[in-house]
């Protein structure tokens, strides 16, 4: 588990993600909470944070978060997913071979949060890093899954003189936080 | 009869190498991308594993393409993605159209899409008012001038950062002069955001179509892909008949020798594996996805055995970056959709080998692009192959233009070639005046001019090799 998060890492932080590791749901959730602290996520315009469903968050529990964090939503549309700074979704795989993460996507919301805000947090399990797209595949079906997303890295483009510019049309910023006891908590 | 004033290439890529910005630009980005696909590939055995494995792939899809497409377009239908088909050009726009007309669609965001290029679709909407706006930032920088793309995978890659700096302070309200490619960037980017969310509709290509679970597979690094296809309350994809494969095990190769021959990238930021609209209760993403069929004749091109591997490219660019033509004079020069080597083998076979005569003999055969073919597509073989088609007509052959790219001055020089071979007095008398008077024969004279240009005169020798054997004997070895 150790090798594959290591690898993953590596190739990550490469094409410019940030990477974070915690051992329990816990320490993620202080991390996150810090970190919306920290780039000043408020009821302001355009500095909301949205949160798309999932079990990392309903361990955490909604309500707490949103008195604990102001600016901080649950309840997803377009307009909000657009007039924030942060969006955090949770991520089904990773791939550890090109530091890839994999979405079962087929809720509207998690495409939303993870491309129009400038910064993605995406939360992980460190037992869901596979070793290549085969064995991600071998587990997401498209027959069953509307968007599947594989994210590698923020937004980039270079179209300009072929000058690597990061954050084009989706996020600036991706922080991936991978959480060891991800699986365990929630059970 | 083909007429001599439909030779644009010669002319454009003359034009183009006197143009010293044009060309450093290029020779930079090109020198760029060479270098980043080799470091992508560092073993030349595991290179040449993936290649077979790809061409593998597409060959097998495109022996079972009609298969394929049915059982494609019953999984899509299953899907709920409407399947339209196109035999033209034409019918892809008025099916577009009409899809936009139904739901009172008046803007339209593109995600990159060289099919929708192929149809010139963004020209044709303005004309039926209908705003169509390229989101990718290469796509448009060049819709800003109203151009065509000069690269498939980097399309204003004509231009550099000062050139694009005055493009945006003259195009875009509000806009300060920059040449910082981040604030450029930025720019763009604003315009674009507000564009994405007040758009009626969204448009995106398709890299590969999956028929065992008719899902849409989109490869892309901005994150424009991602919005064209689930912003907009209507998503509409278009596709070349070519690019279905059987199974989703099929594309994990394809994408991975994709990426890194494109761009020189492991991977790209953003892939999306696309099998339906909107789920019930949902409040955002499109409400309906409809995918546009093209042939354009590509069925013509599966029809005949050898021409269909041209229907095998994946749209890298590699061979555009490798090449020793392209990379001298851009894009542009080809006055055609799909530049280099690609495009040469490509657009003759659309538009007819007779009235694209140039591009399929712009070409020196030197063989660097099937040599970087992900997808090993025998380019210079296929030139070969419709040069000849470009002036004879071939009983069996179906290729649009056949035989019409002969000219008066070629088929007399072919029959006066005859003449002397067949008749052994004359061959004489020709060898004989070749070798006395050749060396006199000045440079400039008509017919010799158009070789002389650029080369220089082979000179004869004094004496034929017939003459030599008939005085000297031929030495005991």
């Amino acid at each position: 588990m150790n090798a594959q998060f290591e690898a993953f890492k590596t190739r990550a932080e490469a094409v410019s993600a940030e990477v974070h590791r915690f051992a329990t749901q816990a320490e993620a959730l202080a991390f996150i909470l810090g970190f919306l602290r920290e780039v000043g996520v408020s009821e302001a315009p355009q500095c909301g944070a949205v949160w798309a469903a999932g079990s990392f968050l309903e361990k955490a529990g909604k309500g707490g978060l949103g008195v604990q964090l102001p600016g901080l939503r649950f309840d997803i549309t377009q307009e909000a997913a657009a007039a924030s700074k942060v969006g955090i979704s949770q991520l089904d795989w990773a791939i550890s071979a090109t530091g890839t993460l994999v979405q079962d996507a087929t809720a509207v919301e998690k495409r939303l949060v993870s491309t129009l805000p400038p910064i993605h947090i995406a939360l992980l399990g460190t037992e869901r890093i596979l070793e290549d797209m085969g064995s991600v595949l071998q587990h997401l079906r498209p027959e069953q899954i509307n968007y599947i997303s594989f994210i590698t890295g923020p937004s980039r483009t270079a179209d300009i003189e072929r000058v690597l510019t990061i954050g084009v049309h989706g996020p600036e910023r991706l922080i991936i936080v991978v959480v060891d006891a991800f699986e365990r908590v929630m059970a | 009869m083909h007429a001599e004033t439909d030779i644009h290439f010669r002319d454009a890529a003359a034009k183009a190498l006197l143009d010293p910005q044009l060309r450093a630009n290029f020779r930079r980005a090109m020198d760029g991308l060479i270098a980043k696909r080799r470091a992508q590939f560092p073993d030349p055995g595991d290179l040449q594993d993936l290649r077979h494995l790809s061409t593998a792939i597409r060959s097998r899809s495109l022996l079972n393409l009609p298969d394929l497409l049915e059982q494609f377009e019953t999984n899509c239908t299953k899907n709920g993605i409407q399947v339209h088909w196109a035999e033209t050009c034409e019918q892809a726009n008025e099916l577009i159209l009409a899809i936009l007309r139904s739901k009172g669609a008046k803007t339209l965001v593109k995600g990159k899409s060289m099919v929708s290029e192929e149809m010139h679709l963004n020209a044709f909407l303005e004309s039926k008012g209908i705003e169509a706006l390229e989101s990718d930032l290469g796509e448009y920088i060049i819709q800003l001038d109203g151009e065509t793309p000069s690269h498939i995978i980097m399309p204003a890659i004509h231009k550099n950062k000062d050139q694009i700096a005055r493009q945006f302070s003259q195009k875009i309200k509000d806009a300060k002069y920059t040449e910082d490619v981040d604030e450029l960037t930025a720019m763009a980017r604003r315009v674009l955001r507000q564009k994405f969310l007040d758009a009626d509709a969204g448009l995106s290509g398709v890299n590969f179509a999956v028929a065992e679970t008719g899902t849409l597979c989109l490869v892309e690094n901005e994150g424009n892909g991602r919005m064209s296809t689930h912003v907009p309350p209507l998503h509409i994809a278009v596709m070349g008949l070519e690019k279905v494969v059987a199974t989703l095990e099929d594309v994990a190769p394809l994408y991975a020798i994709l990426t890194r021959s494109a761009t020189g990238q492991a991977v790209s930021t953003y892939f999306n594996l696309i099998t339906g609209p909107r789920g019930e209760g949902e409040m955002d993403g499109p409400q309906e996805v409809h995918l546009v069929i093209l042939d354009n004749g590509r069925s013509r091109m599966y029809a005949d055995p050898q021409l269909r591997a041209t229907l095998r490219c994946i749209r890298c660019g590699a061979c555009m970056n490798h090449c020793p033509v392209y990379t001298r004079v851009g894009g542009h020069a080809y006055e055609a959709i799909y530049p280099g080597p690609i495009g040469k083998i490509l657009t003759p076979q659309m538009e007819g080998v007779g009235a694209r005569h140039d591009l399929i003999h712009g070409s020196s055969l030197c063989g660097a692009c099937a040599e970087v073919c992900p997808v090993e597509i025998p380019i210079p073989e296929i030139l070969v192959r419709l040069r000849r088609e470009a002036t004879h007509e071939d009983a069996g052959s179906n290729v649009v233009g056949r035989g019409t790219g002969r000219t008066a001055t070629e088929d007399w020089a072919w029959r006066i070639w005859a003449g002397v071979l067949k008749r052994p007095i004359v061959y004489r008398l020709a060898s004989w005046f070749a070798t006395r008077f050749g060396r006199a024969l000045p440079a400039g004279a008509p017919l010799i001019k158009n070789w002389t240009q650029t080369r220089s005169k082979p000179v004869p020798a004094r004496r034929s090799l017939a003459e030599r054997v008939r005085a000297e004997g031929v030495p005991h070895v």
